[in-house]
């Protein structure tokens, strides 16, 4: 890989019409061409090529040469795309309201949210809770389809949800592990979304989910592991011969000792795409490709991050196309091109 | 006849004194020491009886601490038998020899140079304390399966000056004593004392301990012995600028931290609160960015016991943090 090119003063980025979007202090910016779509922004997001932007004061949605403006006070973290509709809760006049656009008519609706606002939505009138249980609800009419205590599921002091749970053809996947710390219980779920059935557990896998294609991961340490939602077969993918090469030990004169640095994966910030593991280091800088086929380490480097007193590491990464795009703490976007097939 | 009888006794001594003096003349200093302090007359009758009949290893365990130039410390009982029994186990020696500490050849050595600073900045622990709560600590590691990374920084910091005023050593001795006394929460993981990162403004940042991972715990110790309270810069270069923006939920952050003994610099809820409400520092991107980045982690929080919890904006926050105590206990448990 090779860098092209390093902006600065970005604080989030992601892809528009396949070119690249990002928000550079309070503008927001469309690449090549550099044009600024919009000033003044706190926030945005790129959802299945719809683009969302977030102030203080409003939240904006451009779609099909249009756009659409809903004043109130709203974050973007809290809004949900599902089939034509966008969710999102807002607070109009001291008054809280969920609010639902169809991105074809532009036609807006508010509604009180009933019992809640949803945690996650599966379909425009399915939603649902994580809390001590789950709940599978219309948040529109407040029926409740099903719901089940998560400390049925793993009995611990304090049993909690990490992570976002998973859903995937039907199926809901989730982690539960005691929050208290005090045992190592921890446990994968698969529940069938119709029926609340237990359709699989594992306590080998686990760990923050995500879905890249159609797959569920779970990565940390030096380790990878593979859920295929389909059959529930696991690949564990032990990797520290290959990463062996990222353990660092640095001498520190005013410790009088040298220190171990064990490289570590992100387990969040991390993408799959053709089965390569585009990953980064937990609280630190280094950034590389695993093929997860054969294991082999094909490329990494350490990117230099000068975040004053925060703690340096990289906050975002994406692939597109044959760029591989970082982005850190000190909000330096780094553009890197595949210099040879990888 | 009793006067006479001490007379003839102390005479016995004097020549034995004299008549050890003259068979040990070639041997190390450290023995003649010890038959001058067996003849001194204000040392304890403990301390003769460790050496009447005595093995080896006791004799090794006075060479050791007299080598520590520690003159009151070789008197100690405590000390004595606590080197003998270290230097006898196994597992202590076998930890601390694997740890490889930088200057030190073996166990002797390592008990020796942790005379030297053991009473700067631990909390007034002494000698004995130390390495009683260092046995317990590796004790622990081992009934427990745990496999701990950089641990040789916990052996160092008693071992070399910790310049400038020792507040590393202290948080050692405490990290050290709390995970002997929480086995689970350590049992079958891997910890790691983490190394330190500088900032561009020369800030050391790392997070004491981490524990397992994904989830794993971020543990920052802390023993503030004296009347200083935590200050509101601390809290913010460690806990905002550093915990909320490496975790991915709270449950990955805890602040052990040991107060005063009268607890009067304990630190408040209303203290951390009025700092996350009145936050501010420069640029105004990063400081957005950390508002944001702990609205999103104390609504997954507080999502958890009130599925009805949506922070909009910063004065959501504030009110969450206002009305609950839970996330402060958890965060900040009472120790």
């Amino acid at each position: 890989m090779r860098l092209v090119n390093r902006l600065e003063n970005i604080f989030s980025f992601d892809f528009f019409n396949n070119e690249l979007v990002f928000q550079q202090e309070s503008k927001l910016i469309l690449q090549p061409e550099g044009s600024i779509i919009e000033e003044g922004i706190s926030s945005f997001l790129v959802k299945n090529n719809n683009l969302i932007t977030n102030n203080t004061e409003q939240i904006k949605l451009y779609f099909s040469d249009k756009s659409i403006n809903l004043e109130g006070t709203f974050r973007l973290a809290n809004g949900f795309l599902v089939d034509e509709f966008y969710f999102n809760i807002g607070k109009v006049n001291k008054e809280r309201k969920t609010y639902v656009i169809n991105l074809e008519s532009g036609e807006i609706n508010d509604f009180p949210s009933k019992p809640y606002y949803p945690h996650q939505i599966l379909k425009k009138d399915k939603a649902f809770i994580f809390s001590q249980k789950i709940e599978f609800y219309n948040p529109f009419s407040g029926e409740v389809f099903w719901n089940k205590d998560i400390s049925e599921l793993l009995k611990t002091t304090n049993t909690e949800i990490y992570g976002k749970p998973q859903i995937i053809n039907n199926k809901l996947f989730f982690f539960l592990f005691d929050s208290s710390h005090q045992t190592d219980e921890r446990i994968t779920l698969c529940l069938d979304v119709e029926t609340k059935e237990v359709l699989w557990e594992s306590k080998k896998f686990g760990g923050w989910l995500t879905t890249f294609e159609d797959k569920i991961y779970a990565i940390k340490d030096k380790q990878v592991q593979i859920l295929n939602p389909e059959t529930f077969e696991v690949t564990n993918l032990d990797l520290q011969e290959q990463l062996l090469v990222l353990d660092k030990k640095i001498h520190k004169p005013e410790d009088q000792m040298i220190w171990q640095i064990p490289f570590s994966f992100s387990s969040s910030t991390y993408v799959i795409k053709d089965n390569h593991l585009y990953f980064t280091q937990e609280k630190n800088s280094t950034v590389g490709i695993i093929d997860l086929k054969t294991k082999e380490l094909l490329w990494h480097t350490d990117i230099e991050i000068n975040s004053g007193d925060i703690i340096p590491i990289i906050t975002d990464i994406k692939v597109h196309g044959t760029r591989l795009y970082i982005l850190d703490s000190s909000n330096t976007l780094h553009i890197f091109e595949k210099d040879k097939i990888i | 006849m009793k006067s006479l009888f001490k007379i003839y006794k102390s005479f016995v001594i004097v020549f034995f004194l004299l008549f050890a003096s003259h068979i040990f003349a070639n041997q190390p200093c450290w023995f003649k020491e010890l038959l001058k302090d067996l003849a001194k007359p204000n040392v304890s009758q403990e301390f003769k009886t460790f050496f009447k009949n005595a093995p080896q290893e006791n004799y090794d365990a006075y060479k050791i601490l007299h080598y520590a130039n520690k003159t009151k410390l070789r008197y100690n009982i405590d000390a004595l038998n606590t080197v003998r029994r270290l230097r006898s186990s196994d597992e202590f020696v076998n930890f601390v020899q694997g740890l490889q500490i930088p200057n030190i050849k073996n166990i002797d050595d390592f008990l020796a140079k942790a005379a030297t600073w053991y009473n700067k900045s631990s909390g007034g622990k002494g000698y004995v304390a130390v390495l009683k709560n260092m046995e317990d600590f590796v004790s622990t590691l081992n009934k427990s399966n745990v496999q701990c990374d950089n641990c040789v920084y916990l052996f160092n910091r008693f071992i070399v000056n910790d310049i400038p005023t020792g507040v590393n050593r202290q948080a050692c001795y405490w990290l050290m004593e709390d995970v002997a006394a929480n086995p689970n929460l350590v049992k079958n993981k891997k910890i790691a004392v983490e190394h330190p990162v500088t900032g561009l403004d020369g800030t050391t940042q790392r997070v004491d301990l981490k524990v397992g991972s994904s989830p794993g715990i971020n543990l920052e110790y802390k023993w503030l012995s004296s009347n200083a309270p935590l200050g509101k810069d601390t809290f913010i270069r460690e806990f905002v600028k550093r915990d909320m923006h490496s975790i991915n939920s709270l449950d990955e952050v805890q602040w052990r931290i040991k107060w005063n003994t009268n607890q009067t610099n304990k630190l408040t809820k209303n203290q951390v609160v009025n700092w996350i409400e009145n936050l501010d520092f420069q640029p105004t991107t990063n400081l957005n960015s950390a508002k944001d980045k702990m609205m999103r982690l104390f609504q997954s929080y507080g999502r958890k016991k009130d599925p009805n919890l949506t922070i909009l904006d910063y004065d959501d926050l504030i009110t969450f943090l206002k009305n609950n105590d839970d996330w402060f206990s958890k965060i900040f448990p009472n120790i």
